[in-house]
């Protein structure tokens, strides 16, 4: 299987894991868990899309994130790959609030629509 | 004269609120214009220069202190101060853009003035950095207020949308006020719980919006936009948000 397929779909499944209410996760601080999740969704869709890349896979220059967002522009005249594009593009925002703004207001985010919304991506057979 | 006044301190607290915020600014806005006051008496009284060069050392610190200590937090604030009272926030900007306008006037007389009193070399420089930093600081009013019509747009077709979709229980809305120039915006919507598929609810919201779009731009036709201090009020009749996005 392609790793980076199979790295996506860990990483899904690892958050719904994580977000299930069994899980104990008292002692570890509710933003900061949230904050983690919203990372590991994003590189699920990240890896993802670039098992289906294999240039950028070896690629070693410049900014995959972009590379990315620009290859599924260029084909989001197709509806499917249009909905790949904006997804992504929201998980990217997301992540960069989660990862880099502290200070900015936190989105009204609900884990499991963004769950929802990954792994819809995430489990289809074929994105381009 | 107090010279030392002009080093007034600017609250550091992060839960800075936004009267709190509205204080320090026009706190700021009085210290420099006695520290402006000062400079133009010296000169009329023709005092030596020495003293009007303090002044200048203190007003690049002193707006560095604001620009570090308020205007850095408002990066961050802009948008819940502009949800929390458009109008105060309007106000505040507004207060703020026109009297940096009056300073870049000020320090254009000054320069020609520098040139009969034989300012020193150091005073020259010092008196160019304010002079851009005055500049500097227009631009980023112009993005507060670019970001305050953003979030305008944001609350009212928030509200629009609830409305119009009352089957739906919606929760709260947000963007990425960072994004505030660029051409793919979302408007990311929480929903209490819903049972459609989410896409699918996107969808018809997304036609809802572009509806909502269409309007805003007919009523904004034939309406001549201000253009006050060389201020951009563009953003007032534009529409910044492409698409929904349920998060």
């Amino acid at each position: 299987m392609n790793p980076y397929y199979e790295y996506s779909q860990t990483l899904t499944h690892c958050v719904y894991s994580m977000m299930q209410p069994t899980v104990a996760i008292d002692n570890i601080d509710k933003l900061s868990l949230e904050k983690s999740l919203i990372n590991r969704l994003y590189y699920a869709l990240y890896n993802r899309i670039i098992a289906e890349l294999p240039k950028l896979q070896i690629s070693t220059t410049g900014n995959k994130h972009k590379q990315i967002n620009d290859i599924l522009l260029s084909k989001s005249s197709n509806r499917s790959i249009e909905q790949v594009h904006q997804v992504f593009n929201d998980m990217k925002t997301l992540r960069e609030w989660a990862d880099y703004k502290p200070n900015e207001s936190a989105p009204p985010y609900n884990l499991n629509i963004l769950q929802t919304k990954v792994y819809s991506i995430v489990k289809r057979k074929k994105i381009f | 004269m107090d010279i030392k006044k002009i080093s007034f301190s600017l609250s550091l607290v992060a839960t800075l609120s936004l009267q709190t915020f509205v204080d320090n600014s026009n706190n700021y806005i009085q210290e420099e214009k006695s520290a402006i006051k000062s400079v133009v008496e010296l000169l009329e009284e023709n005092k030596k220069n020495s003293e009007i060069a303090l002044i200048f050392t203190q007003m690049i610190d002193a707006y560095q202190q604001f620009n570090e200590n308020v205007i850095g937090f408002l990066y961050s604030k802009i948008t819940d101060f502009a949800r929390e009272d458009s109008q105060i926030t309007g106000q505040l900007l507004a207060n703020l853009a026109l009297y940096n306008d009056e300073k870049i006037k000020f320090y254009k007389e000054l320069k020609k003035i520098a040139k009969k009193n034989k300012f020193s070399k150091e005073m020259k420089k010092d008196l160019l950095t304010l002079e851009q930093l005055s500049k500097d600081f227009k631009k980023e009013i112009q993005r507060f207020i670019d970001i305050s019509y953003m979030e305008i747009e944001a609350k009212n077709y928030f509200e629009a949308l609830k409305v119009l979709h009352a089957e739906y229980k919606f929760n709260d809305y947000w963007y990425s006020a960072s994004e505030v120039y660029n051409d793919d915006i979302a408007l990311f919507l929480s929903l209490d719980s819903f049972d459609d598929d989410i896409f699918d609810i996107e969808d018809r919201l997304n036609s809802e919006l572009l509806s909502l779009k269409t309007q805003k731009q007919q009523l904004a036709e034939g309406i001549e936009l201000p253009n006050i201090g060389g201020f951009n009020f563009d953003k007032m009749s534009k529409s910044h948000f492409t698409r929904v996005s349920l998060i």
